[in-house]
């Protein structure tokens, strides 16, 4: 039951458990401490009134007069509270052989009654004649009910007269302790207020990134990687040293993901590549071997007007048979010429009537000077395919971007444009060779990756709704190399 | 004798003259109260005070003491001129006291004693049923509060020193009352001109006590001066017209009397002969 709840509301319950006990304990020791301290300030009280009252009353009890006495013992209790006869205070004042003198409740103690048999307290009469001497004596005999001070009434040569006993009920301290009790609670309650909504943010703000973790964490698996982005705030502990592996499991996760599609791509490219050259290689042999016979067939002039434009037909047919097989099989023509600035140049004049068409703006930034050891009609070829796509992709009066440089040992070559981005589904078969509908052929990127292949380079799109990018780079030595 | 001896004597005497001097002309008439009233109201004492130092034109002065005792032995050693005195102590110094006048309380100068227990207390008739209780006696030169019980329990024939457990004084004849309401004595013998006033100024003390039992009449205690001072016969006019005029009236209201009569010493015969009874 407790094991399912979240973290989320795990942690501020306990913060607030933690709280509301803590609130409590403090408030009972107060309590019990107020209690305890009201006792005490009303024993010293007691004791105080017991030490004025038994001086007070020497004269009487040495003059045998009872009235007088009385007096002094009714008047602490003036109070028309104090002298509500329920017995919770009353003043006694026993002669020395322990017999009432005069009590201030004298209904209850009567005179020359014995004092311990009418309090009814037999722990109290052991403690009266136990006490000799002149010392004061606090007592709570019995079941506790009622507290006793005991002051001697001395004689100015210290003989003992007799004994003021005062007894008070423990319940008078009851409001008191109500009192105690109710300043306690109301502060206590003061302090929930304040602190609970405290303790509910502080556990809630401890256990955010926990649970905000573990939601990642699900996710991982239901969802696709790239999907996932989860921020962490920063910090050396638990938290962030599990978010920061978190963060690495995913990019990991990332980095494999790619890979193995890269991987499945590369994989399946090579596989229609093998399989076109394959095609091709075994159209080729007959399409040569027919494209001679007519060749032959014409040199001997024997054909008429008719025959002639029959042939005529074929032939073209025929050649563009080789055209699309040799687009497709992409052959390495094994071109020794350097790749020179002019060649990309040309490459330019060429595509400007296309992108004039258009009213396309042409940024061209070539940093190229001197002739690289590049093929140049494959690299010419993959800078002509990238940009007809270029130009094609772009809407009316936008732009495409050139950018050609070298860089560490490798040539650069990077086409933009402002069209639509390149949609997921595509993406992943772009490179293969795509006959769509309403489209001349779609062998162009086909024809560019293999090129691109042939001379051990790499290509990569970066397609954002606006704006994709194609970049190529090619290593110099291999080039050099083949 | 030669003549620094008596310039030196003439200066003694004439010192002598001149501490006089201020006594005789203030002539003031001390006036001595008991617990014979409710004479713990200093505010009625006051204008009492006035009323009679208007009608006599000399000073008075009101003194109170705490027992009767005390304005006995002042009247004795020529302290006090006059006094309001129980008729107890009247009838034992008769021959040297004036009888100066007695109140009028419901038209009658007479009153009685009562004998007073707790209100719980349904069941004592007279003073011989709180034998071995705790009793209150108000004062030992008092009528009512002391004479009349102790020659009560002596017709029932039994010692009144040792019939009680425990007797004690109060000193007043409220504070009999009071012992009695608040269970401190069983018994108490008090004023019933006392107690009566006290039932209608104070209802919630005398609820307390249930009167068990009432005396034959006695004399009122009276108003009384020592023999052979001036101006008895003033201060008696006094006392006599002060149920004639509305200031004097007022101040009897508030006592609770009818009025003063000039009295005569046959009323005090039932305490003297009780006293005697006692001694004898």
């Amino acid at each position: 039951m407790l094991g399912n709840l979240s973290y989320r509301h795990k942690t501020p319950l306990a913060m607030s458990l933690v709280i509301v006990v803590a609130t409590v304990v403090v408030s009972a020791a107060l309590v019990w401490q107020g209690f305890r301290q009201a006792h005490a300030a009303f024993t010293h009280h007691a004791q105080e009134l017991g030490k004025v009252l038994a001086r007070t009353l020497r004269p009487a009890i040495l003059h045998d007069d009872v009235w007088q006495a009385f007096e002094i013992l009714v008047t602490p209790l003036e109070r028309a509270a104090d002298r509500s006869h329920d017995g919770s205070r009353v003043l006694v004042l026993l002669d020395a052989r322990g017999q009432v003198f005069a009590s201030s409740d004298p209904r209850r103690f009567g005179v020359l009654d014995d004092f311990a048999r009418a309090a009814g307290d037999p722990g109290l009469s052991a403690a009266l004649t136990g006490q000799r001497g002149g010392g004061q004596l606090v007592l709570a005999p019995g079941d506790g009910r009622y507290l006793y001070v005991l002051t001697p009434v001395l004689a100015e040569d210290g003989a003992v007269l007799g004994r003021l006993v005062q007894r008070y009920d423990r319940d008078l301290l009851g409001p008191r302790l109500t009192q105690v009790a109710t300043g306690t609670l109301f502060a206590g309650l003061a302090a929930l207020l304040l602190l609970l909504p405290l303790g509910w943010l502080a556990g809630k703000r401890l256990a955010e990134p926990l649970s905000h973790l573990a939601e990642c964490l699900t996710r991982v698996g239901r969802e696709p990687v790239d999907d996932i982005r989860c921020e962490f705030p920063h910090g050396r502990d638990e938290i962030g040293q599990l978010a920061e592996r978190f963060q690495g499991m995913l990019g990991e996760l990332r980095n494999k993901h790619a890979l193995e599609q890269h991987l499945a791509q590369s994989d399946r490219l090579a596989a229609i590549g093998r399989l076109s050259a394959g095609i091709a290689h075994e159209i080729n042999n007959p399409l040569g071997g027919m494209l001679n016979a007519i060749s032959n067939f014409r040199r001997r002039g024997g054909a008429d007007a008719q025959a002639e434009k029959t042939l005529a037909l074929i032939e073209r047919g025929l050649k563009q048979i080789r055209d699309t097989v040799s687009a497709l099989l992409v052959e390495a023509r094994l071109e020794s010429r350097a790749l020179s600035p002019d060649d990309l140049d040309d490459v330019r004049t060429l595509i400007a009537a296309d992108a004039q068409k258009k009213q396309l703006g042409l940024r061209w930034r070539v940093e190229v000077v001197e002739p690289l050891p590049l093929p140049s009609a494959q690299v010419r070829q993959i800078l002509l395919n990238l940009l007809l796509n270029a130009v094609h992709a772009s809407p009316e009066r936008g732009e495409v971007g050139t950018h050609i440089g070298v860089a560490g040992g490798r040539l650069r070559i990077e086409v933009g444009n402002a069209g639509p981005e390149i949609p997921e589904r595509r993406r992943q078969h772009l490179f293969e060779p795509y006959f769509g509908e309403g489209e001349v052929h779609g062998l162009g990127l086909w024809v560019t990756y293999q090129l691109v292949g042939q001379l051990s380079g790499r290509i990569d799109v970066h397609s954002l709704p606006g704006y994709t990018r194609f970049t190529i780079e090619l290593p110099l030595e291999t080039g050099n190399a083949d | 004798m030669n003549p620094l001896r008596r310039r030196l004597l003439r200066a003694a005497m004439g010192a002598c003259a001149l501490a006089a001097w201020p006594a005789r002309a203030s002539a003031s008439l001390t006036f001595g109260t008991t617990p014979v009233i409710l004479d713990e109201q200093v505010e009625f004492l006051e204008s009492w005070r006035r009323y009679l130092e208007v009608r006599l034109r000399r000073p008075v002065r009101m003194l109170q003491r705490g027992s009767y005792r005390e304005i006995l032995v002042m009247l004795a050693e020529a302290k006090l001129d006059c006094a309001w005195l129980c008729g107890y102590p009247y009838v034992r110094m008769k021959d040297r006291l004036e009888l100066l006048a007695v109140p009028l309380y419901r038209g009658q100068p007479l009153y009685r004693s009562y004998l007073i227990v707790p209100a719980d207390d349904g069941r004592t008739r007279t003073i011989v049923d709180l034998r071995g209780k705790v009793f209150a006696f108000s004062d030992p030169d008092s009528n009512s509060g002391w004479l009349t019980p102790q020659v009560e329990l002596k017709r029932a024939g039994v010692d009144g020193s040792r019939f009680f457990k425990k007797s004690f004084f109060t000193w007043s004849h409220r504070r009999v009352i009071e012992a009695c309401a608040s269970g401190l004595a069983q018994g108490g013998a008090v004023d019933g001109y006392i107690w009566d006033t006290l039932a209608r100024q104070h209802p919630e003390l005398t609820g307390g006590t249930r009167v068990a039992w009432r005396s034959p009449e006695y004399g009122f205690p009276p108003i009384v001066a020592r023999r052979g001072i001036a101006g008895t016969a003033e201060l008696r006019r006094a006392l006599l017209e002060m149920a004639r005029t509305p200031p004097g009236r007022d101040l009897l209201e508030r006592l609770n009397l009818d009025g003063f009569a000039a009295g005569e010493t046959g009323l005090y015969d039932g305490i003297e002969t009780n006293w005697r009874y006692l001694r004898g």
